[in-house]
């Protein structure tokens, strides 16, 4: 089935179509949510989310960017927005524990993720990596996770985010920088 | 001196090295699978349509913040002018028989 095919059957709200869609772009929509939001249940929510507006908006899609880069831009857009509002209250939490005067060390100064993707054997390590991604600015953050999560080449991750092949390069430098800056504050820090 | 030196480059390796194997951590990763239910519940959200964040415009907010900021200051100055008259009144005899039995009908005390 050519994707032109699938987009007019899920036009017509064809319970086949909508199944197969869903099962061929699931993991990729759960996969970046999940590297974006670095929580499972909440990535679970999020492809939902994004299903459900996909179905929604799928009258709107003029068909003039591949379907995967439709979901991903939907699922990006969506878990940055996310993540913005958790900040919020991360941010209302921080100020409460101060009133309260219950410490201001917050639990997600902690590694607190497992992705269930990373091999056994990296699985700490992954962890402390994941806490610096976390820290990362939105578009640093979406850059790195497409690249290094998805695999995706740096053109399609330009097409994504909608910008230049040389931007993208230049994000991917600057992130991986800043992640070296941070994991080396978290070495002094921590040290072993 | 050049022992400290030693420590010092040694604990700096140490330290590139350790970011770089963390760095190679998301080597080989494989893409979790897809939650169970996932089409039943985004075809269930879809029907209802989407959740609706209602969000109040900014100016709005601001000008209730002003409202009740109005409210707040005008009871506590009501507050205070009338304790202060009320021990004004309290204090003196002849204002209070003045506000209670008007001028002609005061009592003299």
């Amino acid at each position: 089935m050519t994707e032109s095919e699938l987009l007019n059957l899920l036009r017509k709200n064809d319970p086949v179509a909508c199944k197969f869609f869903v099962e061929k772009h699931g993991n990729l929509v759960f996969n970046t949510a999940l590297g974006l939001l670095q929580h499972r249940s909440d990535a679970e929510d999020m492809s939902q989310d994004v299903f459900a507006y996909a179905f929604q908006s799928v009258g709107k899609f003029r068909g003039e960017a591949k379907i995967s880069t439709w979901l991903y831009r939907i699922t990006v857009s969506k878990s940055l927005d996310a993540l913005k509002a958790k900040k919020r209250v991360k941010r209302f939490g921080f100020l409460q524990s101060i009133f309260e005067g219950t410490g201001v060390k917050l639990a997600f100064d902690k590694p607190h993720f497992q992705h269930p993707g990373v091999l056994m054997e990296n699985q700490e390590q992954a962890q402390i990596l994941f806490l610096a991604i976390e820290k990362l600015p939105d578009k640093q953050k979406t850059a790195f996770v497409l690249h290094k999560l998805e695999d995706l080449p740096y053109a399609e991750i330009a097409e994504i985010m909608q910008m230049t092949l040389s931007s993208v390069e230049s994000l991917l430098f600057r992130a991986k920088q800043n992640l070296r800056q941070h994991l080396g504050h978290w070495y002094e820090q921590n040290r072993f | 001196m050049k022992n400290t030196q030693n420590t010092l480059i040694m604990n700096q390796l140490d330290k590139e090295k350790w970011v770089e194997d963390i760095l190679k951590s998301l080597d080989g990763i494989h893409q979790p699978q897809i939650p169970e239910g996932l089409y039943e519940n985004a075809m269930r959200r879809a029907a209802f349509g989407p959740a609706r964040t209602i969000r109040m415009p900014a100016a709005q907010v601001w000008s209730a913040a002003a409202c009740a900021l109005v409210l707040i200051l005008a009871n506590l100055y009501i507050c205070l002018d009338s304790t202060h008259a009320g021990n004004k009144a309290f204090g003196s005899k002849e204002i209070f028989a003045k506000e209670y039995f008007g001028s002609s009908d005061a009592p003299n005390f």
